[in-house]
């Protein structure tokens, strides 16, 4: 779709300000015209003038054109029954020479018959009349880059007369009669409101009054009408006011203009109410500010009239396509029947202009640079052969079934027409087969494609064929047969392949150096939307139900975000093509789908919170330290800390090409730093199995980077992927924990430093591991003592901190790893305080597995306290509270069940002196 | 301007279909007639479109279905050339009747007014 940005340039009458009159009298300076554009060397005005005068005249021309057009069909009528009526007075039994009358005259019911005859005459002149008031929009001719590049002449009036009649347009013609009564039912709306002059506003009420199409266009935008409209009755509200008439002013032709412009642009034959309503949003910034309210910005209203544009376009496409395709054999014999059948072929093969012909195929969208492309090379170079390479999804089928269309329609360069695009497929071509046999094969088809003379070959992953040899290594590769065929130019080749796949098998073959390569780019968001747009029409029919702009827009934007190992658009079709089914079982037929349930099945799949955070959410959100300190004890500092980066992260105030945090935990062993890892993955990714978890211990040697991204060829282990690399691959939404980096292999930390900066990882295979959606915590223990010794002294956590960075941690990481880390957070070691809460919050545990099991568990306050005493230790934290409440608690709980001594219903209690108490249940 | 009544403006609307009354005859053997003769020309194209008889034309002396060999050459001849003259046959066909229904246009207004008048 060209979105020429090009301004239109405006000269407007000084002397009567556009108006084109000065009182009663036509202005002599711009002799009426009043204001004038230029685009592409034309001089365009509005002719159709507007006023309370002139729209009564319209009125009224309209209800007599209707009323002439009522007359003469009915008189047509009238005229068919007569000449039946003559036919039936004929007295067949006289004589047949009485029909002489009709000849001779003085036939009443046959002179009415001639008279209709004529008013049927009249009616064929009256509405090709009709139809050449119409003037369809100028096309736009190809233009130079330099053309494009001269400014527009300076205009004057004196000069304006100069220019030829026939290079002035008056552009009113061209508008169809929905939006001409769009406009003249602005002006009613203007007048009736004693506005000064007709403005952006009323041509927006206007649209929403009377056009369907207008209407349509916010209904996809998932608009309120009720309360868009009350909105910009308000704006309209604010427009000045005149005591006089209302006038139809120079904005108000401006924006007919540009709407003019936007259809000439686009290839459009006639303005519709759309284009106006594009030039009114854009033309006022309040209606703007308003829609902006609505989270519905300028842009997402030009792509929902795109869309509309596109629904059109494809419809005219489809149609002719249709059309064209009945003049192709079905049989794969061109027009003047020189090819011959291609029998041996067809068993390994498809043929796409056949499927085309059918309407098998899907129709391409927006994708004229590469057909461009691909005619010029085969046209030009002396080896016809072409390899598409873009990744998977990026549209590689698309251009070649649009090939198949645009040679259905012969819509393409001579050398193509009338051929057959026929889809070699390789796995046919070597099932079943030897080496040996799949060469012979080949060659057979090739032979007869050659003598047919009409065949086009396409080889999707055209890499497949080499290294298929006969004799082994060292023979003849399927690859050299096509080599040898391609480079005597008997045959037309399109092949595709995927970037990594051509550099890999196809550059450095002798294929690949008389193959062209054309690369296929993923294209932009924008352009991604748009392909959309021509592709849900069938998803909607599919599935009955409709797509808002917004799932959409969310459906292109949020896998562009967070799907990363799969391409635009297919990536967002499938998406939407789940949402369909999705809502069509959820929400019934018609449902329309909205942006958020795009987001919401994508939080699903991904397992990661997406969507517009809701007001639950956000509840959850604002209390996360609250939520993160039902598991963690204290370490305020800590746990503030990251529930900040969560907030920020959530609301979308990162940086979206690193890490969603990247954070450093100091503090001695067993004060909670791999628990609060664990908390965070709970609350953020759902669950605490969304961890990935590599003990950096075990990566103190050199050669254990091999491990962590992949051993490279040659090496034990190749092609297993690397630890890290492989789990982030596969779980690319998780909390990567490293823990004890301190022991890790200083150059293992060179590759975080690229994690934490860029986001990303290249494995050995030379994949690229995104890691923009984790959250990376590493844990340390380094400089413990140091920590403690602090503590002891009584200075403060922020204080240590700093030092810390100063000074101790340099010993161990180098200044620009530990810069990227985004928080350093020091845990505090645990006091007698601490221990006792934690003994709690263990002992809520034992009591929540004992529930399950029907037993009630309780501990009397001496007993957590002696319990936090035995387990308190200044060195190892809260690590040997877990060992004492294993030996005192659960190995005699574990002993009593076993016994049978305690049963369901029973309350066991833990006392003083680890005793458990078991009061006993009523029996039934 | 402003308050011109309705009258007045149906009164010009009324003088300006009198003059669209008036224009008819003129339009019919003038605008409308090159408009018919552009609509059959289009037609024709469209069937000769259809028939590919100008491909056949191009193709004559090229071998059906690839039999280079003399006999199939001759074979080959023979039979675009028989389908040549039929298409062409046909073509003329069509020609013939977009030329009669051009001399329809011509003639019917001046029949039916004949007719008219003498069943008057």
């Amino acid at each position: 779709m060209p979105n020429n940005q090009e301004n239109l340039q405006f000269l407007i009458c000084a002397n009567c300000n556009g108006q084109g009159y000065v009182g009663q009298k036509k202005c002599r300076v711009c002799h009426g015209q009043g204001i004038i554009a230029y685009l592409d060397g034309h001089i365009l005005y509005w002719g159709r003038k507007i006023n309370r005068y002139y729209l009564k005249q319209y009125k009224i021309e309209r209800l007599i054109h209707n009323l002439i057009y009522v007359t003469l069909l009915i008189l047509a009528v009238l005229g068919v029954l007569s000449l039946v009526y003559a036919l039936y007075l004929i007295d067949f039994r006289i004589k047949i020479a009485d029909l002489k009358n009709w000849f001779l005259g003085g036939n009443k019911s046959l002179l009415f018959f001639w008279l209709t005859i004529l008013t049927d005459l009249y009616l064929i002149y009256f509405s090709s009349l009709d139809k050449d008031k119409k003037q369809k929009v100028l096309v736009k001719k190809y233009k130079s880059e330099e053309d494009e590049r001269t400014p527009p002449p300076l205009l004057d009036w004196q000069q304006v007369k100069k220019i030829s009649h026939k290079n002035k347009i008056d552009i009113s013609p061209a508008f169809n009669e929905d939006a001409l009564k769009l406009i003249e039912k602005a002006f009613e709306i203007a007048d009736r409101y004693n506005a000064l002059e007709v403005g952006p506003v009323h041509y927006l009420i206007a649209g929403i009054l009377i056009s369907q199409k207008v209407n349509n266009v916010f209904n996809r935008l998932g608009i309120d009408l009720n309360n868009f409209a009350q909105k910009i009755g308000t704006v309209a509200g604010q427009t000045p006011r005149s005591e006089n008439v209302t006038i139809f002013s120079a904005q108000a032709i401006q924006i007919l203009m540009k709407a003019y412009r936007l259809a000439y642009f686009n290839g459009l034959e006639e303005v519709e109410a759309t284009e106006i309503i594009q030039e009114a949003i854009g033309a006022d910034k309040l209606i703007q500010e308003v829609l902006i309210d609505l989270n519905i910005s300028l842009e997402k209203v030009e792509n929902v009239i795109i869309w509309f544009r596109i629904r059109k376009l494809l419809y005219q496409k489809w149609q002719r396509y249709r059309a064209s395709s009945t003049l192709k054999s079905k049989t794969g014999i061109d027009r003047a029947m020189t090819a011959i059948q291609t029998a041996y072929l067809n068993q390994f093969s498809e043929d796409l202009t056949l499927l085309a012909k059918m309407g098998y195929l899907d129709l391409c969208i927006d994708r004229d640079k590469e057909f461009i492309e691909i005619f010029r090379i085969l046209e030009g170079s002396s080896v016809k052969a072409v390899v598409l390479v873009g990744e998977p999804g990026t549209g590689k089928t698309a251009i070649i079934e649009g090939l198949a269309q645009k040679m259905i329609a012969d819509d393409v360069p001579d050398f193509l027409k009338d051929k057959r695009l026929v889809s070699l497929s390789i796995s046919r071509l070597i099932s079943g087969a030897s080496a040996t046999d799949a060469q012979e094969r080949l060659l057979i088809c090739l032979n007869e494609a050659i003598n047919a003379g009409n065949v086009v070959f396409y080889i999707d992953n055209i890499h497949d064929l080499i290294g298929i040899a006969a004799g082994g290594q060292e023979g003849v590769g399927l690859a050299e047969v096509l080599n040898e065929a391609l480079g005597k130019n008997l045959f037309i080749l399109i092949a595709s392949t995927t970037p990594l796949n051509y550099s890999r098998y196809i550059e450095n073959v002798s294929l690949g150096h008389i193959i062209q390569k054309i690369d296929i780019v993923e294209p932009e968001l924008n352009l991604a939307i748009q392909i959309l747009e021509g592709k849900v029409g069938f998803i909607e029919n599919k599935n009955n139900i409709y797509f808002s702009y917004d799932a959409l827009d969310k459906a292109v934007k949020l896998t562009d975000r967070y799907i990363h190992n799969y391409f635009l658009p297919h990536k967002a079709i499938t998406l939407l093509e789940e949402v369909a089914v999705w809502a069509k079982k959820t929400k019934g037929a018609q449902a329309v789908v909205m942006g958020n349930d795009v987001a919401n099945l994508l939080s699903e799949k991904i397992k990661m919170p997406v969507s517009e955070i809701t007001e639950k959410e956000s509840d959850k959100l604002l209390r996360l330290e609250e939520i993160i300190h039902q598991r963690i004890v204290d370490q305020e500092e800590a746990v503030s800390a990251v529930a900040n980066s969560l907030r920020r992260a959530r609301a979308e105030l990162r940086d979206i090409k690193r890490p969603i945090a990247n954070l450093l935990f100091l503090g001695p062993t067993g004060v909670g730093k791999t628990e609060l890892a664990k908390a965070i993955a709970e609350v953020y990714f759902g669950s605490e199995d969304n961890m990935i978890r590599l003990d950096m211990s075990e990566y103190q040697e050199r050669d254990s980077i091999n491990r962590l991204i992949g051993a490279p060829p040659g090496y034990a282990g190749t092609g297993e992927g690397g630890q890290l690399t492989e789990a982030v691959r596969k779980n690319p939404f998780s909390l990567v924990l490293l823990d004890e980096l301190e022991k890790a292999h200083p150059d293992l930390l060179n590759l975080f430093l690229q994690v934490m900066e860029d986001g990303r990882l290249t494995d050995s295979t030379g994949r690229t591991v995104d890691f923009t959606n984790v959250i990376l915590i590493a844990t340390s223990n380094a400089q413990t003592n140091f920590i403690q010794e602090k503590v002891k002294q009584g200075v403060s956590v922020e204080e240590i901190k700093k030092e810390l960075l100063e000074t101790e941690l340099k010993q161990f990481f180098k200044p620009e790893f530990i810069n990227r880390f985004d928080n350093i957070i020091v845990f505090k070691p645990l006091g007698m305080n601490e221990v006792l809460q934690i003994a709690r919050l263990l002992l809520a545990k034992v009591a929540q597995s004992l529930e399950a099991k029907g037993i009630n568990f309780q501990a009397t306050d001496e007993a957590v306290e002696e319990l936090a005493q035995i387990g308190f230790d200044q060195q190892y934290g809260a690590r040997p509270l877990r060992r004492a409440i294993q030996e005192r608690v659960d190995n005699a709980l574990a002993e009593y069940l076993l016994k049978g001594k305690i049963s369901r219903r029973d309350l066991a209690i833990l006392e003083k002196g680890g005793v458990i108490r078991v009061e006993k249940a009523q029996k039934f | 301007m402003n308050n011109t009544s309705s009258f007045e403006v149906l009164g010009l609307i009324l003088m300006d279909e009198i003059r669209t009354v008036l224009y008819f005859p003129l339009w019919w053997y003038s605008k409308g007639l090159l408009k018919v003769i552009n609509g059959c020309w289009e037609f024709i194209k469209d069937f000769e479109q259809t028939l590919g008889f100008w491909i056949w034309v191009k193709n004559l002396f090229v071998p059906m279905f690839g039999e280079r060999d003399i006999a199939g050459r001759l074979i080959s001849f023979g039979l675009r050339l028989f389908q040549i003259i039929t298409k062409g046959f046909a073509l003329l066909i069509i020609i013939g009747l977009n030329l009669i229904f051009i001399i329809i246009w011509l003639v019917l207004p001046i029949f039916v007014i004949y007719q008219i008048i003498i069943h008057f």
